[in-house]
């Protein structure tokens, strides 16, 4: 929790005690009206296309629920100002599902291939009565591979080494943009055996940051090197670079903006909303062409 | 920069013409003018604010802030002599004889009021003009004396409060003292003190103000109808005019509460009782209180502290010379030790503010008056951890320093005079304010990435001209005429220009019933970044950018007065409407400090945020009406006061872009304020307020959130718990009531006097929140179920304090 805030409570909480202040549930509570929630990120490059759905609960309930899943939803995804259109299935429920309180819906992509620069329309609904339907748009450029670079430095801090690295890559010029990049860092083991050591948080980004040369530099990263054993030469980095829709940014931005303010803000005067485009429901549906590059640390 | 101040030279010269043109015509008109200061008689401080009436010649005036006064008689009129009456509330009137005979052009008066006696069984409150037709819409006067009356928190008297029990004025947190006025937001209202801007006037979260009511002479509050001589916010002005320091002799008073004491010291600075000085000082002693019984391993001490000192010398007769300052802040600091982690935390947030100023009668239908006024308001944060090992040795340190600050240094002059077409007032205003809205520096040796050392400063200057003529179209209609100019410019060659027009018209019907329209435009080039709710003074304080435009208001109101004699009742009635442009609000989910900063680097998944990326701008409407009854004689006086009201935000990135209420918005407010003084000696004051509930926003669906990685599928992934609303603020809370009472028994004694004040917050212990937050309680088979808590500050609370009185 922000400590500014928490001191700021701790000075309310000397005082509450001087004033011999009272505490208790607040009475009023909020109408609840039971929602979809629809959450699919779409790109060419996938091998499936997945939708999560589930129900809403009420905030005011069990706090081991998150929602409720929906196992008998009828999910279509067409493409808009096209006759196709496919039915998803309803997928084997996994452990993260059960823990995520919703359900899978999938279909192979090569069953119907996700074209860039296309729109699409995803449409739900359930036997009980609720639906929601959304569209996105298949963001039509993808970063181009040769053009990201990953500049690599060393770092010693309190006795430990550490390789860290950040992403730049051009903006598309004259549009607005959004991305996001992320990382994964491999130790080959063995011939064609390598174990992951890190997964890195995925920064989302706007072309607003882009410097006046047009060039969008990520935040750093840093690998630790007793965690690949100092063996540079085995080591590499998958960089994701993912061009996006606005939908998907907009989304993240407030669902990590919510976390943070419900983690920092202890006065709920201002909660923060989440933006969708989920009609009828909540969550997202949003596109991405995802680019992939690999570095070894040696290099 | 250099276009602005051509363009402003030009124009102050063209103001500068026309009113060195207009004052000689009037003067020309060689009309008998009777001046002179008004003061009280046994300090010698002057008096604001004094009746002057001539009822055989139906004119009048009153007393500037400096105690002066002129009156034109014409002489055509050919009296020999006349009665001019001086009043005031709590003084003995005083009539003189005003000798015509053999007067030239010129006759000065000095008039000494004296006090009237304790034992008249009565006390007033809100002195509003003495029942004077022709005050203002939207005006409300208050003495040091009126503001003791009401009852306050810990003995704790408050000016603030005593304001936000009138009509028109929305109230924030059960116990703050911040003021929203006719749909404004809390930095929409400009507090001056002897002129200087005070940029934070709260302690503690805005729960007491910094304005020490022993060191208070006159407040003016303006709500509405803003004389051209005030701008720079939106919805009100609350000018505080501190106390000059008795001529007569050294007096000492001062009083003990439970959470604070103050101390001030008066008394003449010559043997000529030509100067005086005042110095008034208040601290807190929390943590005082606190520190014996603070574990080792844990302390969190906090006080506050204010101190004032003016300086006031007559030069001559003519001139005179002010000298006030006042400094005054909250000091938070927290240390704690454990195995693992040592840390140091102090957070301090200081007003100063320093005025010089020069008041000359030019001639007795000229006055002027000068200052050269500084302000500086500043935050400042500093945070230390230091993360230890199993030995105890460090292994790592953290260091995050943050500061804000505003500083403003303004040079103004004055004009004042009578003419043949009324008092025309013109003033000039050059300042410059230099903002830091962000300083933040951080290191971290655990989390290099997020290292951090920026800092931001903004230059901007402001010239402002006024000009306002106050007259009369008939023996029965009054005006008041003005125009306010405002350019402002920074050194990034952004700039601003707005006129601003005020107008009020008044119209006697009798002796008793008088109606009144006002009209006025407002600007604001700084606002307040604050989150919604408490309003702590974390608050950081912004200019007007190329970005972020000005904020505005235009305001009419229409209002209709009645004094009924047989009960000596004031009611007065008043409607407006109010139209706010170019306001700013933070955005959803923005928080104001970047304490939380490091928390984001650390995750780093935003690219770097500004202060103005937090920042949307929108619009606003705001009516309503007011009813304020008033009794102001006899042993019980007081008022009632009610106000219905609407008012209605839109932002495009708020709530989707839907026009939505403030979470400040009450429809309905009513106060009820009684004073009874039983004997000279014991007082007893109550006061009850009733208002609609505030609102707030409560989530209504619960769902998971996930957020996407392109390494990994929907199935790989683990959500977190998200929430969503329909519309911002869906919640109102049930009506806010709350009874307050005190009593107070004075006594004269051979030193001075001294009072004893029992006072009782929340008398029936209604258990009205201030803050919300969410937790969780056991359910059901013992699971956990999420909940809202409520907090209240304030349920039955007495206390009792001490005050004293050394001045004989």
């Amino acid at each position: 929790m922000n400590c500014l805030n928490i001191h700021m409570i701790l000075i309310l909480a000397t005082i509450s005690v001087l004033l011999v202040s009272c505490e208790k549930e607040l009475s009023v509570s909020p109408e609840v009206e039971e929602k979809l929630v629809v959450h699919a990120f779409i790109a060419p490059q996938d091998s499936l296309i997945e939708v999560a759905i589930a129900s809403t609960i009420s905030p005011l309930g069990d706090t081991r629920l998150k929602n409720r899943p929906v196992k008998n939803a009828i999910v279509y995804l067409s493409q808009v100002g096209d006759s196709s259109t496919i039915q998803l299935r309803l997928a084997d429920r996994s452990d993260n599902d059960r823990i995520n309180g919703w359900s899978r819906y999938n279909i192979e992509s090569s069953l119907f291939p996700l074209i860039p620069g296309k729109n699409y329309r995803l449409k739900v609904s359930t036997p009980s009565g609720l639906s929601a339907e959304a569209e996105c748009t298949l963001p039509e450029k993808q970063v181009d591979v040769t053009s990201i670079s990953v500049h690599k430095g060393n770092l010693e801090l309190n006795g430990r080494n550490y390789t860290r690295f950040n992403v730049k890559w051009p903006d598309f010029p004259d549009e607005n943009n959004y991305y996001s990049w992320s990382a994964v860092s491999y130790l080959n083991i063995a011939n064609d055996s390598q174990v992951v050591t890190n997964e890195f948080v995925t920064q989302y980004l706007s072309d607003i940051s882009a410097d006046e040369q047009g060039i969008i530099t990520s935040n750093n990263r840093s690998i630790p090197l007793e965690e690949i054993n100092y063996q540079l030469d085995s080591s590499y980095i998958d960089v994701y670079v993912a061009h996006t829709d606005q939908q998907y940014y907009n989304y993240h931005l407030d669902l990590i903006r919510q976390s943070q303010f419900e983690n920092n803000e202890p006065n709920i005067s201002s909660p923060v909303p989440i933006d969708g485009n989920i009609l009828g429901g909540i969550g997202v549906f949003a596109g991405y062409n995802l680019t992939v590059k690999r570095v070894y640390l040696s290099n | 920069m250099s276009h602005n101040f051509s363009f402003m030279f030009r124009f102050f010269i063209i103001v500068l013409i026309t009113v060195v043109s207009c004052i000689p015509i009037g003067l020309m008109y060689g009309q008998l003018t009777v001046s002179g200061f008004v003061t009280e008689a046994e300090s010698k401080e002057s008096l604001v604010g004094v009746n002057i009436f001539c009822e055989a010649l139906n004119i009048g005036t009153v007393t500037n802030e400096y105690g002066y006064f002129a009156l034109n008689i014409d002489e055509s009129l050919s009296i020999d002599s006349f009665p001019l009456t001086f009043s005031m509330i709590g003084y003995e009137p005083y009539i003189s004889l005003v000798n015509m005979t053999n007067q030239k052009t010129n006759l000065v008066i000095d008039i000494a009021l004296i006090p009237k006696a304790e034992n008249l069984g009565e006390v007033v409150v809100l002195s509003d003009e003495n029942i004077n037709l022709n005050a203002p819409l939207g005006r409300l006067k208050l003495t040091a004396t009126e503001i003791q009356n009401i009852p306050s928190i810990f003995g704790e008297k408050d000016l603030f409060k005593a304001i936000q029990f009138t009509p028109g004025i929305q109230r924030g947190t059960d116990g703050s003292s911040a003021l929203f006025v006719r749909g404004g937001a809390s930095d929409q209202n400009l507090v001056l003190l002897d002129g200087a801007t005070v940029y934070n006037a709260f302690h503690l979260a805005g729960f007491f103000s910094t304005v020490n009511s022993d060191a208070v002479k006159n407040v003016e509050f303006f709500k509405g109808d803003f004389p051209s001589g005030y701008g720079g916010r939106l919805s009100s002005v609350v000018d505080i005019l501190m106390r000059e320091g008795s001529r007569d002799r050294f007096k000492v008073e001062g009083g003990i509460g439970l959470i604070a004491s103050r101390l001030t010291v008066e008394g003449p600075l010559t043997k000529k009782k030509n100067a005086s000085f005042i110095v008034t000082g208040k601290r807190s002693y929390f943590d005082l209180l606190y520190a014996p019984f603070a574990p080792d391993d844990r302390k969190d001490l906090y006080h506050l502290y204010d101190l004032n000192a003016k300086v006031n010398i007559d030069l001559s007769e003519k001139d005179r010379l002010f000298i006030s300052s006042y400094t005054g802040g909250d000091s938070y600091s927290f240390t704690s030790a454990s195995s693992r982690l040592d840390r140091e935390m102090d957070l301090r947030w200081r007003n100063y503010t320093s005025v010089v100023r020069w008041t000359r009668v030019l001639n007795p239908k000229t006055f002027l008056s000068s200052a050269i006024v500084y302000s500086d308001y500043a935050l400042r944060q500093d945070d230390f951890s230091s993360f230890l090992n199993d030995t105890g040795e460090e292994r790592a340190n953290e260091t995050t320093n943050y500061t804000s600050s505003i500083r403003d240094l303004s040079a103004k002059g004055n004009i004042s005079a009578i003419t043949s077409i009324g008092d025309i007032n013109f003033g000039i205003d050059l300042s410059r304010q230099i903002f830091r809205p962000e300083s933040i520096s951080i290191s971290s040796s655990l989390f290099p990435e997020v290292a951090k050392n920026e800092a931001s400063e903004i230059d901007t200057y402001q010239g402002v001209a006024f000009l306002e003529n106050r007259g009369s179209l008939s023996a029965h209609i009054n005006y008041t005429v003005g125009l306010r100019f405002n350019n402002y410019w920074t050194t990034d060659n952004v700039s601003y220009h707005y006129l601003e027009p005020r107008l009020s018209v008044t119209t006697r019907f009798s002796h008793r019933t008088s109606a009144k329209i006002s009209y006025a435009h407002t600007s604001q080039f700084v606002s307040l970044l604050s989150n919604d709710g408490i309003g702590f003074p974390l608050d950081v304080w912004i200019p007007a950018t190329n970005i972020i435009a000005p904020q505005l208001a235009r305001q009419a109101s229409i209002g209709v007065f009645n004094y009924i004699e047989r009960f000596g009742l004031q009611v007065s009635l008043e409607g407006y409407y109010k139209r706010l442009s170019q306001i700013n609000r933070l955005k959803e989910g923005a928080l104001v400090l970047s304490g939380n900063t490091i928390d984001l680097q650390r995750l780093n998944v935003f690219g770097d945020e500004t202060w103005e990326d937090k920042i949307t701008q929108g619009e606003g409407e705001s009516y309503g009406t007011e009813l304020l009854i008033k009794k102001t004689k006899g042993r019980l006086s007081g008022w009632i006061g009610y106000m219905l009201s609407w008012t209605e935000h839109q932002f495009n990135d708020i709530n989707q872009g839907r026009a939505f209420s403030p979470w400040f918005d009450r429809r309905h407010s009513l106060n009820l304020v009684g004073i009874y003084k039983i004997n000279e000696k014991i007082t007893l004051s109550g006061t009850w307020q009733i208002t609609s509930g505030q609102l707030l926003t409560l989530y209504d669906n619960q769902f998971t959130g996930v957020t996407h990685s392109p390494w990994s599928s929907l199935e790989n992934r683990i959500g977190q718990t998200a929430f969503a609303f329909d519309t911002k603020n869906n919640i109102r809370l049930s009506p806010f009531h709350r009874l307050d009472a005190s009593i107070s028994f004075y006594k004269e004694k051979s030193w001075g006097s001294r009072t004893w004040e029992i006072s009782v917050i929340n008398l029936y212990n209604q258990q009205n929140p201030a803050f919300f937050f969410p937790d969780t309680a056991v359910g059901d088979s013992n699971s956990l179920r999420r909940i809202y808590r409520q907090i209240t500050l304030f349920p039955f609370l007495p206390s009792i304090s001490y005050n004293f009185k050394f001045d004989k």
